[in-house]
């Protein structure tokens, strides 16, 4: 017992130390969002190509589709936009959040890079609509909804191939054949 | 003359005016934004800063809403300003804020099971360190007990170790016969 209790300080130690060098490689940022499981907040919010067309959550719920925040002054979606297109290519419907931008930049963005979005809806900056209520603070964000319009999968970050092949893609086909 | 009295007012109101923006530039306060807000109830500000400071940024970690100037901050402070004049609690501010960014928005996270850790870990860690504190300094005051012997017990005890001595020195001096 008494040997024991000599080598307690050394265990304790240890065990604090492997407590907090695993502290080391966790990514703070991550964390699970609050929305999976919730159904699509209310809003209504002007198309991007057509600013008197106003659009409700109700013009797009019916099918599994992906709704990818961005804006043109944010330099990850840029990066990230490659993805964008790639999966559109695939044939998954994606929705665009404009958020926080003006109409002319985003236009700028679009003609410059393409444009893979079947929609893009347009969040004035000060305007909090849509993207605040899906807890969104920050671009890209990028959610899957479901058939019902309930949040099945949200990323607040950069979208990147291997995201792509080994989570988003195979998440979009399972709430498709889902009944 | 009137309107030299006017002039006069108008004079003093800027001087007034140029001191309180003097003033306001050597006043510290952790508000990182300067942002101005029409509160119609004089106990909406100090709630304002009281819970503007128990809610943390979701994009910058160390850091409450009240002192980060990101975008996203600044949303939040606009909607706490919102939902204060909307006459809602702390608690239904804080629940709107947790069901759009989750626990990790609540500087004092909410006492359930999952967080009892948070919350049990470091008064247990206290206690422990007293408990241990208190046996080291019973355990270094025992040796004084040997002094407080009797005198008879202190005559058995030499009496032992002297028999202890007696049994060994036969062995010792048999060795000692050998080697010689």
């Amino acid at each position: 017992m008494k040997r024991f209790l000599l080598f307690l300080p050394l265990i304790i130690f240890v065990l604090v130390g492997a407590f907090l060098y695993k502290g080391l490689s966790m990514d703070p940022s991550a964390r699970e969002s609050a929305l999976l499981g919730k159904p699509m907040p209310e809003f209504s919010l002007p198309n991007l190509h057509d600013p008197l067309q106003q659009i409700t959550q109700e013009n797009l719920l019916g099918e599994v589709f992906i709704l990818n925040v961005w804006g043109s002054w944010c330099p990850s979606c840029y990066d990230e936009h490659e993805e964008i297109v790639r999966m559109a290519q695939a044939g998954i419907p994606i929705v665009g959040l404009n958020y926080k931008d003006e109409r002319s930049k985003a236009f700028r963005y679009l003609s410059q890079l393409g444009n893979p979005y079947s929609l893009v809806l347009f969040e004035e900056d000060g305007l909090r609509e849509l993207a605040f209520n899906l807890g969104v603070y920050g671009a890209p964000e990028t959610f899957i909804f479901d058939r019902d319009g309930i949040v099945r999968y949200h990323l607040a970050g950069v979208i990147t191939p291997q995201l792509v092949d080994q989570v988003i893609m195979p998440e979009v086909r399972k709430w498709q054949t889902a009944q | 003359m009137a309107n030299r009295s006017v002039k006069s007012i108008k004079h003093l109101t800027f001087n007034y005016l140029l001191m309180a923006l003097l003033l306001a530039l050597f006043t510290t306060s952790s508000y990182a934004a300067i942002e101005l807000y029409d509160f119609t109830d004089d106990s909406y500000q100090a709630r304002y800063k009281d819970v503007g400071g128990k809610l943390r940024c979701p994009k910058c970690e160390n850091q409450s809403i009240a002192d980060s100037n990101s975008p996203s901050a600044y949303d939040m402070r606009q909607e706490l300003y919102r939902l204060l004049e909307e006459g809602k609690t702390d608690q239904q501010i804080y629940d709107f804020m947790v069901q759009r960014f989750g626990d990790y928005v609540l500087y004092e996270p909410p006492m359930r099971k999952d967080t009892w850790v948070l919350w049990y870990l470091p008064p247990a860690l206290v206690l422990l360190g007293l408990l241990v504190a208190f046996f080291l300094v019973r355990s270094r005051k025992k040796p004084n007990s040997a002094v407080k012997m009797s005198v008879s017990e202190r005559q058995l005890r030499i009496q032992k170790i002297l028999e202890l001595e007696n049994n060994t020195a036969p062995t010792s001096s048999s060795s000692n016969t050998k080697e010689s």
